[in-house]
């Protein structure tokens, strides 16, 4: 199988990966190569600031095509600084109890809410 | 010409939003008045609280606002903050305390990142502190920039800080003007909720209001995680509600008056001296899709 790597920084342009937008941007061009069945490896080499709202566009927004199995085998990361790891592992857990969740979202707002 | 007289003390705690929220009410039906804001009576400001006050005067643009006795003290933090209601007239910041006001446009979140980077985090006022609390600082305001911008629905947040040496504390007050934390609630589920319980449901672990594809509901949990962890504390006033945690502790409240947007306050304590690093090493191969 064919790899491609993506470097972040040159993705989003700088050190800072914040922006919806640029998720956006990232999360089209991982559908593309995925689309291809080229196997992709993300390099967060020299990414400083990572925060939830780049990732889940780019990455918790794959699990609304994909499913675990498919993104194991088809994508990695690499070049994550120590800190950025656990923020990585919590947005691709959220992403899969949210794409889950959709399909139980009254119950869980009746459970939430009750008759309030 | 309407005349608002602000309170003897406006703080960042519940009172303070309230005051404000108040101020938002009596100015929210105006257009193309002359609006006297009278600081007679006011002896304290927190600086951060100006971005309150400036989403607050932004929100009825068509008026003619006149601060009026403003006390020399205030005027000259109001200045040091470069307050836009002075069309950029500033002081210099001799005790190094405040950070800069800024209106930004949703849209640019890098310029607000470089604001950051430049007004804040290397603040000479502020004392040494670790790569990666500055670090999680910054990721924190910029995930409450962000949640403005996806839920608020509007075009403008405003910013201010003010750092207290002796206390060892950073205030960063992050205001927008849009649709407050209740409306989304209330959309979302299609119950009749009052605003301190949407501000509960909103902060707590996976939740979210978001309905397409892009998950959500993870920026408040790590938010909070890291304040606890750094002894510091968040605020959130929006609609009629009012919410704080500190330390492992949340409590709500009632907003004695409606704010028609949301006011998030991140106090952060700089002394910190946690590392933040994980117990356990992970590799790279230790993410699983």
């Amino acid at each position: 199988m064919e790899r491609k790597i993506i470097n972040i920084f040159d993705v989003v342009g700088g050190k800072a990966a914040v922006s919806t937008e640029d998720g956006e941007r990232l999360f089209e061009t991982i559908i593309a190569f995925l689309e291809k069945d080229v196997k992709v490896v993300l390099d967060f080499v020299n990414i400083e600031t990572l925060i939830t709202t780049f990732l889940n566009a780019a990455i918790g927004q794959l699990y609304s095509k994909y499913d675990s199995p498919f993104l194991r085998e088809h994508l990695s990361v690499r070049g994550l600084q120590p800190e950025d790891k656990e923020r990585m592992v919590r947005t691709i857990e959220r992403a899969k109890e949210y794409f889950k969740d959709k399909d139980n979202l009254e119950k869980d707002i009746r459970e939430a809410f009750g008759d309030e | 010409m309407l005349t608002i007289q602000l309170p003897y003390r406006i703080g960042s705690d519940q009172q303070g939003f309230a005051s404000l929220a108040n101020v938002y009410q009596q100015v929210k039906p105006c257009q193309f008045e002359k609006i006297q804001l009278d600081f007679q009576n006011t002896t304290w400001f927190d600086a951060n609280m100006l971005a309150m006050l400036g989403a607050i005067m932004e929100s009825a643009w068509t008026n003619d606002f006149d601060i009026v006795n403003l006390g020399l003290e205030q005027e000259k933090i109001f200045k040091k903050t470069h307050y836009s209601y002075f069309g950029g007239e500033s002081l210099p910041d001799s005790y190094q305390t405040t950070v800069e006001y800024r209106k930004s446009k949703v849209s640019e979140i890098g310029s607000f990142e470089k604001y950051l980077e430049k007004k804040l985090l290397v603040h000479p006022g502020l004392p040494n502190m670790s790569a990666l609390l500055r670090k999680k600082i910054k990721e924190s305001i910029l995930e409450i920039f962000n949640n403005a911008k996806m839920h608020g629905n509007c075009e403008f947040v405003f910013s201010c800080g003010q750092y207290y040496p002796r206390k060892g504390r950073l205030d960063f007050t992050i205001v927008d003007i849009g649709n407050t934390i209740h409306k989304n609630v209330q959309d979302y589920s299609g119950r009749k909720v009052s605003g301190k319980r949407a501000i509960e449901w909103a902060v707590s672990e996976r939740t979210t209001t978001r309905k397409g594809n892009i998950p959500g509901g993870l920026g408040f949990t790590l938010i909070r995680d890291f304040l606890c962890k750094n002894k510091g504390k968040i605020q959130i006033a929006s609609a009629d509600g009012y919410w704080y945690e500190k330390e492992y502790t949340s409590h709500s409240e009632d907003l004695s008056d409606f704010f028609g947007g949301t006011a998030v306050n991140l106090e952060f304590n700089v002394n910190d001296q946690c590392s933040y690093c994980l117990t356990s090493e992970m590799e790279d191969t230790d993410i699983l899709f």
